[in-house]
C-alpha cells in the first residue's frame, strides 16, 4: 500500500501541471490614438479590460494585460505571434493587417459615437471655390492621420477613384495639379486649418462635422462625400481558440445589457452597440479590402 | 485615633494643598497664556496664510505665465487647436480659472479650451506694455488677469488670458478657515486633556511631595513618641536615630542622653537593691529571687538544688576588738576567696552580717557537695592580712538540698541554717549536711527554749539552778 500515495501525489502535480499550462487566456490590443501620450490608451481601454477580466475569469479564461501598438505594424507583428487574441479598430486599419498577414477575422461592428456606418465628407472655406472633387487638384487637402479611416483612408479611396493623384505636402513633384495633402493630427484641427487658409480643404467623418465649433463651421462648407463604411470592428486572431473566442464574444454582445459595461464601452471609444457582422457587411469589408488593395498599389502618377 | 488626626496626615494635606495651589495657579496662568496666544494666533495664521497665498499666486502666475508661454508656441504655430485645448484643460485642472484664452498677433481668440469654442474670432484688448517673458497681472474687481506672451525669443504670435477670480481664493480662505477652525477643535480637545492630565499629575505630584515631607518631619517625632513610650515602659535600651543636625536632631540627641542617665541611675538602683554595698555580692533580696528561680527550675528539670549555709565562726569577737573597718575589710576579704572558688553558675550571696549563702544547681548527688564545702573551709586556712594582722578565721557551713530536704524556699534556707548550727556545734571549720534527726534536735530545741522562756517568765526556775 505504501506506494500508492507518492505516486497518487505525483500524478496529481502532472495532472494540475498540465492544467495550469493550458490555461485559458486572452488579450485585448488597440492602437493608441495618441502615441505620444501611452496613458490615454490605458484611460480609455483600461475599464474595458478591467471589465472583461472579470467577466471572463467566471468562464475560467485568463485575461492579460492591455496590449497598447504604436501603430498598424508593430500590431501586426504582435499579432503574428500570438501576443494579441483581439484588436478593436476601425475599418481600415483592420483591413489592412488582414491583408497582411491574415491572420485577423472581423467579427463584431462596435457602434461608436451613436453611428453604425459613416461617411467622410469633403469641406472647403465657404468662400472657396472649389465646387468637386476635381477642383482639389492643384490644391492642398488636410487629413487627420495616415490611420484614420474617415480623414485619410476614405477620402483617399474616393480621390484616387476621381483619378485625382496626391503628394504629400513639401515633397518635390513636378506635376502642379497634384493634390497636396497634410496631416493635421485631429478633425478638429482639419476644420481650424481650412478655415484658417492653411489647407484648401478638408475630409472627414460626416458625424465630426456636427461636433466641430458653430463659429468655424459657418465659415466652411461641404462640397462632396463618400461611400459609406462600418464604423468600427472587433477582430480576433484567427489562432484563437474557438471556445475563448466565442466566450469573448459572448461577453461583448452582452456589455451593452449592464450599467457596468456601459460605462466601460463608453469609456473605451463611446461605443454603445455591438453586433455580430452580417454578410452584407462582410461583403462591404470585402469591398474596402478591395480598395485598400488598390491604395497600396503606388500612384502611377508619383 | 482618626488617620486624619494624625500629624503626617495633616502635614500631608497641608503641604499637599500649598503645592496643588502654587502649581495650579502656575498651570492656570500658563494655560491662559497659551490658549489666547493660539487663539490670537488663528486669525493671525488666516491673515498671513491670505496674503502669502495671494502673492505666492502672483508669483506662481507669473512664472507660470513665462513657461506658459514657451510651451504654447508650438501648437499655436501648427495651429494645434486640439493641442491648445489639451493645454487649457492642463491650465484649468492647474490653476482652476475662470476661462482661458489662447489669443492670436491681432487679439483674436483661437480657442477657449472647448470644442464648442463659442468665443473663436472675438477680439480683446491686450495691455500695452506686456512683451515676452513678462507676464503681467492685472487686478480687476472680479479677481485677477494674467497675460502673457506666445512666441519663441521676441517673436510673438499670439497671447494667453487667464481670468482668475477671487472665488478661488475665497474657496482657500474657506479651506483654510475650515481646517484652522479643525486645527483649533482638534488643539482645545488636546488642551483640555492636558489640563485634566495636568491637574491629575499636580495632585499626585503634591501628594507625592506633602507625603514625603510630611514623612521627613513626623517620622522623627513617630519614633521619638514610640521611644518614649518604651521608656515609659521601663524599656531604656531603645535609641533614637541621630540623622540630622538640626532641632529633631538634637531632640533625639537629648532623648538619648536622658535615656542613658536614666538607664545608668537604673543600674545603679539595681545595683543597690540586688547587691550587697560591701562585698559586691548578691544581697539577701537578690538571693531570694535567684533561689526561687534555681527551685523552679529544678521543678521543671527534675533535678535538685543544694543550699549552703555559711557563717563565720569568732568574727564577732574581731569585730568588736579590731573594729568594724577591719570586720568589714574582712568580710571583703572572705567574699573574695569564695569567689574564687565557686562557678560562676552558682550563686553566692551575703545575707547580712557575717552571713553567706551559696546556691548549687544542676546537682545529682551530695559528692560534689563535700568537695565544695571542703573547699571553702580550706578558703580560710590561710590568715587573712588586715590593717597590718594576720587573722585566722573559720567558716562553719550547713547544706541543705532541694528537693530532698524541703520543697518550699523558707523551709530549705531554714534547714541550712539548722545544719550551719550543727556544724558549729562540731566546732570551727566543719560542716555538715540537714538531717531529719537535726530537725527534731531543733524542734526539741525550740521546745525547751519555748518552756525555758515561759518559766522564766513564771518565775517557776530557781535562783539556785541559774
Amino acid at each position: 500500500m505504501r506506494p500508492i500515495l507518492p505516486i497518487a501525489l505525483v500524478l496529481c502535480c502532472a495532472v494540475w501541471s498540465v492544467a495550469a499550462c493550458a490555461e485559458a487566456s486572452f488579450r485585448l490590443g488597440v492602437i493608441n490614438e495618441r502615441p505620444d501620450r501611452p496613458s490615454d490608451a490605458l484611460k480609455q481601454y483600461g475599464p474595458l479590460n478591467d471589465y472583461l477580466s472579470r467577466r471572463l475569469a467566471e468562464r475560467d479564461i485568463l485575461v492579460g494585460d492591455l496590449f497598447i501598438g504604436q501603430d498598424l505594424d508593430e500590431m501586426a507583428a504582435a499579432i503574428e505571434r500570438g501576443e494579441v487574441d483581439a484588436l478593436a479598430e476601425g475599418v481600415m486599419p483592420t483591413l489592412s493587417i488582414r491583408r497582411r498577414s491574415g491572420t485577423i477575422l472581423p467579427t463584431l461592428l462596435l457602434w461608436r459615437k451613436g453611428q453604425r456606418q459613416y461617411h467622410a465628407v469633403f469641406f472647403a472655406r465657404r468662400d472657396s471655390a472649389i465646387q468637386g472633387l476635381q477642383d482639389l487638384r492643384g490644391r492642398r487637402i488636410v487629413f487627420e492621420s495616415p490611420r484614420s479611416t474617415s480623414a485619410y483612408f476614405l477620402p483617399l479611396a474616393s480621390m484616387r477613384a476621381q483619378g485625382l493623384h496626391l503628394t504629400p505636402s513639401g515633397a518635390p513633384s513636378s506635376d502642379p495639379a497634384r493634390v497636396r495633402y497634410l496631416f493635421a493630427g485631429s478633425e478638429l484641427n482639419q476644420a481650424y486649418w481650412v478655415q484658417a487658409g492653411r489647407a484648401d480643404a478638408g475630409a472627414f467623418n460626416n458625424g465630426d462635422w456636427e461636433r466641430i465649433p458653430a463659429s468655424v463651421r459657418q465659415e466652411l462648407r461641404i462640397f462632396g462625400r463618400t461611400r459609406s463604411v462600418l464604423r468600427w470592428l472587433l477582430s480576433f486572431s484567427t489562432g484563437l481558440d474557438v471556445r475563448i473566442r466565442e466566450a469573448v464574444i459572448r461577453v461583448f454582445l452582452d456589455m451593452p445589457e449592464e450599467a457596468e459595461g456601459r460605462v466601460a464601452l463608453e469609456a473605451a471609444a463611446r461605443i454603445a452597440r455591438i453586433e455580430r457582422l452580417t454578410d452584407a457587411d462582410r461583403a462591404d469589408l470585402d469591398y474596402w479590402s478591395d480598395v485598400l488593395g488598390r491604395l497600396d498599389r503606388p500612384d502611377d502618377a508619383d | 485615633m482618626s488617620p486624619l488626626r494624625g500629624i503626617s496626615v495633616r502635614y500631608t494635606l497641608f503641604i499637599a494643598s500649598i503645592l496643588l495651589a502654587a502649581m495650579g495657579l502656575v498651570l492656570l496662568l500658563a494655560g491662559y497664556f497659551v490658549f489666547e496666544g493660539t487663539n490670537s494666533l488663528r486669525a493671525d495664521l488666516t491673515e498671513s496664510f491670505s496674503s502669502v497665498q495671494i502673492g505666492h499666486d502672483i508669483d506662481a502666475l507669473r512664472a507660470s505665465g513665462a513657461y506658459l508661454g514657451d510651451r504654447l508656441f508650438d501648437p499655436l504655430y501648427a495651429l494645434d487647436v486640439s493641442a491648445l485645448n489639451e493645454e487649457i484643460a492642463r491650465i484649468e485642472s492647474w490653476l482652476s480659472p475662470d476661462s482661458v484664452l489662447i489669443l492670436d498677433a491681432d487679439g483674436g481668440v483661437v480657442t477657449d479650451g472647448t470644442r464648442e469654442n463659442p468665443e473663436h474670432g472675438r477680439r480683446y484688448p491686450l495691455p500695452g506694455d506686456l512683451s515676452p517673458g513678462a507676464p503681467l497681472v492685472e487686478t480687476v474687481p472680479s479677481g485677477r488677469l494674467v497675460y502673457f506672451t506666445i512666441g519663441y525669443g521676441e517673436a510673438i504670435i499670439g497671447y494667453a488670458r487667464i481670468a482668475l477670480s477671487n472665488a478661488r481664493n475665497r474657496v482657500l480662505l474657506q479651506a483654510m478657515h475650515t481646517r484652522v477652525a479643525g486645527a483649533w477643535q482638534s488643539f482645545v480637545r488636546r488642551f483640555v486633556s492636558i489640563a485634566w492630565i495636568s491637574v491629575l499629575v499636580t495632585v499626585v505630584v503634591s501628594l507625592l511631595i506633602g507625603w514625603r515631607l510630611s514623612v521627613s518631619l513626623s517620622r522623627p517625632l513617630r519614633d521619638m513618641n514610640r521611644v518614649v513610650e518604651q521608656y515609659a515602659a521601663g524599656n531604656l535600651e531603645h535609641k533614637l536615630p541621630e540623622r540630622s543636625h538640626d532641632e529633631l536632631g538634637r531632640l533625639a540627641r537629648s532623648l538619648n542622653q536622658m535615656a542613658s542617665q536614666q538607664e545608668r541611675a537604673r543600674d545603679q538602683l539595681m545595683l543597690l537593691a540586688n547587691y550587697d554595698n560591701l562585698t559586691r555580692l548578691p544581697n539577701r533580696h537578690l538571693f531570694y529571687d535567684r533561689l526561687r528561680l534555681a527551685i523552679a527550675k529544678a521543678k521543671r528539670g527534675r533535678c535538685q538544688v543544694a543550699l549552703f549555709f555559711l557563717d563565720l565562726d569568732r568574727f564577732k569577737e574581731i569585730n568588736d576588738a579590731l573594729g568594724h573597718d577591719v570586720g568589714d575589710e574582712l568580710l571583703s576579704g572572705v567574699a573574695a576567696r569564695l569567689s574564687a572558688i565557686v562557678r560562676d553558675t552558682d550563686t553566692l550571696a551575703r545575707m547580712g552580717g557575717d552571713e553567706f549563702t551559696l546556691i548549687v544547681e544542676g546537682i545529682l548527688d551530695d559528692r560534689p557537695l563535700h568537695s565544695i564545702a571542703r573547699k571553702m573551709i580550706d578558703a580560710f586556712g590561710p590568715p587573712f592580712a588586715i590593717a597590718g594582722r594576720q587573722l585566722v578565721v573559720s567558716v562553719s557551713i550547713g547544706i541543705a538540698i532541694y528537693p530532698h530536704d524541703a520543697e518550699r524556699l523558707e523551709t530549705l534556707i531554714k534547714h541550712a541554717d539548722t545544719a550551719m548550727y550543727a556544724a558549729k556545734a562540731l566546732g570551727p571549720g566543719h560542716f555538715r549536711f540537714f538531717t531529719r534527726e537535726l530537725q527534731e534536735i531543733a524542734h526539741r530545741r525550740l521546745a525547751l527554749a519555748h518552756v525555758l522562756r515561759r518559766a522564766v517568765d513564771r518565775h517557776e526556775l530557781d535562783d539556785r539552778a541559774s
